[in-house]
């Protein structure tokens, strides 16, 4: 039975080897990686309850992974390409998140970038922050002192974060795929390296850089919010949004040990909302070209998703903000939590600047249809994370414990 | 969601069990004022979303469900304006209020995850959190800043006049009659309670007064100004350290929607309306005996702010007789049930008194 836990890690390669395939474009081929990315994701629920001993840390990433991929997987992608590199990543991600060693996590992350790069441009750009990482690693595993290791693990942390805004920047502006693989292969690298982040909290709790993990908090909130408040292209407008949704999970670890569960929340919460976001502005290039969408439940997707992504009462995300605000406060970050409210009022309102536009009544309407993937999630993540968030959060609680 | 400490109940009692009334008559008569053939399928759904968000907001035991309610009206109402401009505008003033308010809440939720090893935000028990002076004139500080902002108050107005001026008859009414009552919610069920008594409240006693003054000195007819005269009013009521004070600042809230509502029939109505001007005579009415009992109450504190508050009433009263135009028989027939409901209101006063002012009479009659 042991062997079935590599099930999510394998699977997404197999599926990619199907979309590599000649017959991968075909009607088929993408129906048989959509019931493949769907059985792992499966696989990785039943291994929750089978008693197997598996990380439970692990696994509630491995489902984040897995479900951002058969959502993309089922979305109507033409970029063949795209979706193996995604495919690809996922095995990485799911690497990345399964593993208790620390080396392999990093070198999991550095090669996702690699590998979801699209441009061979600017190379140092990715390089510098991806070999910072190695060095803190490396100054970590053979620290001495105290200090040395401090020292590591801020190169560590700010590496890995690094890593993932320039990953995430140069895919989300990409222009060869679709938005929603765009946002599912961002946010696959943000659960790799939150992951990371989260261990690092736990395996060094004297030495944790908590001061650099505020700085960068902040900073990607303050960036994000302000970007998405000035954005006038779609894709800038998503880089900032899920900048922000960074910066609310790096805020999450100043909690210690009581802030695990809620960033584990706000990381699932994150993901429903940037793929919905995603999904709902897909083929849309600035953001007056939102006063054209014709389609009311497309509309509904991207107000669910906009709304979400900030945390405005009742949409998903919502509740998690009380348990998290309480355990970082606990730790004496109160003044840090009220400028986050203030940014998070900010995102708010650039946030309802792009629904605003979406529902008002003049435009020229087209007619294009969000997915059916899309509003199933939709209406899924409405249902359980508005409706009935209890139980996610007593899924959270068992993964945060099972973070050792 | 015991894993959160948080509920779903809904509790009512006398004084929310009228405000529950009022919006059942209010999404009713918002419904029957136009034609069925001009209010759209989307505009009706949009009233009842937000009818089910105020009857949520009226009855949520528990602050962070209170707060979902609050979210859910104020998308309802967002989406009633329609057009872009008058919805960011809306929603910038009544977000901000909003993020105070949850960051107002979340401070009770930790107090209580600390003070008693469960984290919770039940209304009920925020009175029984344990704080220092000076924090409780920081919390009250918070609250009445996302009060002044979510009522609102001068000189927090610039929304309220192009969102109503565009809006058609059914969804001015209920902006005006129903969401009005929102953020003085909100201040009469989680801050007065719990954080009362500081120096907060004279900063909030003085935008008030500031509110009335500027509905009588503005020179424009428009919404904003007497919108904010009337919270300005209802909050001097329950900043009123007597009880009567209170009741008589509970029972503006509802006068208030009353008197709004009246209003609410006039603009955009047909060029050859005819009738009487009674209709403002009424509305002037309905708020004039809880307007008396609050200023009688703050001469007794604070004479400059009552009197302060006392010309700005007068003005605004002048200019409402003065300005509006007759009102037409159709939309006169709308006036009754509200006319009706006020004179219940009126029938029935003890239900405005705060629970602990209701408490010792009850013991004396056992």
């Amino acid at each position: 039975m042991r062997i079935a836990a590599f099930g999510p890690a394998i699977l997404p390669l197999i599926a990619g080897w199907i979309l590599s395939s000649p017959r991968g474009a075909s009607k088929w081929g993408r129906g048989i990686v959509g019931g493949i990315d769907a059985v792992a994701l499966l696989l990785t629920a039943i291994l929750w309850n089978n008693g197997l001993g598996s990380d439970r840390f692990g696994l509630f990433l491995c489902a984040c992974v897995l479900g951002a991929m058969t959502l993309a997987a089922l979305s109507p992608e033409e970029d063949i390409q795209s979706l193996c590199r995604l495919h690809l990543g996922a095995s990485l991600s799911i690497v990345a998140v399964s593993t208790r060693e620390l080396p392999w996590s990093v070198l999991a992350i550095v090669l996702f970038g690699v590998l979801v790069r699209e441009t061979r441009e600017r190379l140092l750009v990715f390089l510098a922050p991806g070999l910072a990482a190695l060095a803190g690693l490396l100054l970590v595993a053979r620290a001495d002192t105290a200090d040395t290791e401090g020292i590591g693990l801020i190169l560590l942390v700010a590496g890995l974060s690094a890593c993932w805004l320039v990953v995430s920047r140069e895919v989300l502006r990409s222009s060869t795929s679709g938005l929603v693989t765009r946002m599912a292969v961002s946010f696959m690298l943000l659960v790799a390296v939150s992951a990371a982040h989260l261990r690092i909290g736990a395996w060094f709790p004297q030495s944790a850089p908590l001061g650099t993990v505020q700085a960068l908090a902040l900073g990607a909130f303050a960036l994000g919010a302000l970007g998405a408040l000035g954005a006038t292209r779609i894709t800038t407008f998503l880089t900032a949004i899920a900048l922000s949704r960074a910066g609310i999970l790096l805020v999450a670890q100043l909690g210690g040990v009581a802030g695990r569960a809620p960033s584990l929340l706000a990381l699932a919460v994150s993901g429903v909302s940037l793929l919905l976001l995603a999904a709902a502005l897909d083929k849309t290039d600035t953001v007056d070209d939102v006063s054209n969408l014709g389609s009311t439940p497309r509309k509904l997707v991207l107000s669910l998703g906009a709304l979400s992504a900030c945390s405005v009462p009742p949409f998903p995300g919502y509740f998690a903000v009380f348990p998290l605000s309480s355990a970082v406060a606990a730790q004496g970050y109160s003044v840090s939590l009220l400028a986050v409210a203030g940014l998070l009022f900010l995102l708010a309102v650039g946030s309802m600047r792009l629904v605003a536009r979406a529902w008002d009544p003049g435009g020229t309407r087209t007619e294009a249809e969000v997915g059916l993937a899309a509003l199933a999630l939709a209406i899924a993540a409405t249902l359980f994370l508005s409706i009935a968030p209890g139980r996610l959060v007593e899924i959270a609680r068992a993964a945060a414990l099972a973070i050792l | 969601m015991p894993a959160l400490g948080l509920s779903y109940d809904l509790r009512i009692d006398g004084f929310t069990s009228i405000l529950v009334l009022w919006i059942a008559l209010l999404a009713l008569l918002a419904l029957l004022s136009a034609a069925s053939r001009d209010l759209g399928r989307r505009d009706t759904c949009l009233i009842l979303l937000a009818e089910t968000a105020l009857l949520g907001l009226l009855t949520a035991g528990d602050g962070v469900l209170f707060l979902a309610f609050y979210g859910a009206g104020l998308m309802a109402f967002t989406f009633i304006l329609g057009r872009a401009e008058e919805m960011k505008a809306f929603f910038l003033f009544q977000a901000a209020g909003a993020t105070l308010a949850v960051v107002y809440l979340a401070i009770c939720y930790y107090l209580s995850w600390v003070q008693t090893g469960f984290p919770s935000a039940e209304i009920a028990r925020l009175p029984s959190l344990v704080t220092y002076p000076d924090f409780q004139s920081r919390m009250f500080f918070l609250g009445a800043a996302a009060v002044a902002f979510a009522a609102p108050l001068f000189p927090l107005t610039p929304w309220i006049s192009s969102a109503t001026s565009t809006l058609a008859a059914p969804m001015r009414l209920f902006l005006l009659g129903g969401w009005s009552l929102a953020g003085t919610l909100f201040f009469v069920r989680a801050v007065l309670p719990s954080h009362f008594r500081s120096e907060g409240a004279l900063f909030l006693s003085a935008l008030a007064a500031l509110s009335l003054l500027y509905a009588g000195l503005a020179s424009r007819r428009s919404w904003a100004p007497l919108l904010a005269g009337l919270q300005g009013l209802v909050v001097l009521g329950l900043l009123s350290p007597s009880a009567e004070g209170v009741a008589a600042g509970r029972a503006g809230m509802l006068q208030l929607a009353l008197s709004l509502s009246t209003l609410s029939l006039w603009k955009a109505d047909s060029e050859n309306a005819r009738g009487p001007a009674l209709g403002s005579v009424l509305a002037v009415l309905m708020f004039l005996p809880a307007s008396w009992i609050v200023l009688r109450e703050l001469w007794t504190t604070s004479p400059v702010l009552a009197a302060l508050a006392g010309l700005g009433l007068l003005l605004m009263v002048s200019r409402v007789v003065r300005t509006l135009p007759p009102l037409s028989p159709r939309r006169s027939v709308l006036l009754l049930p509200i006319l009706g409901f006020w004179i219940l209101s009126l029938l029935a006063p003890f239900r405005f008194l705060p629970e602990d002012a209701k408490a010792p009479a009850t013991t004396e009659e056992e």
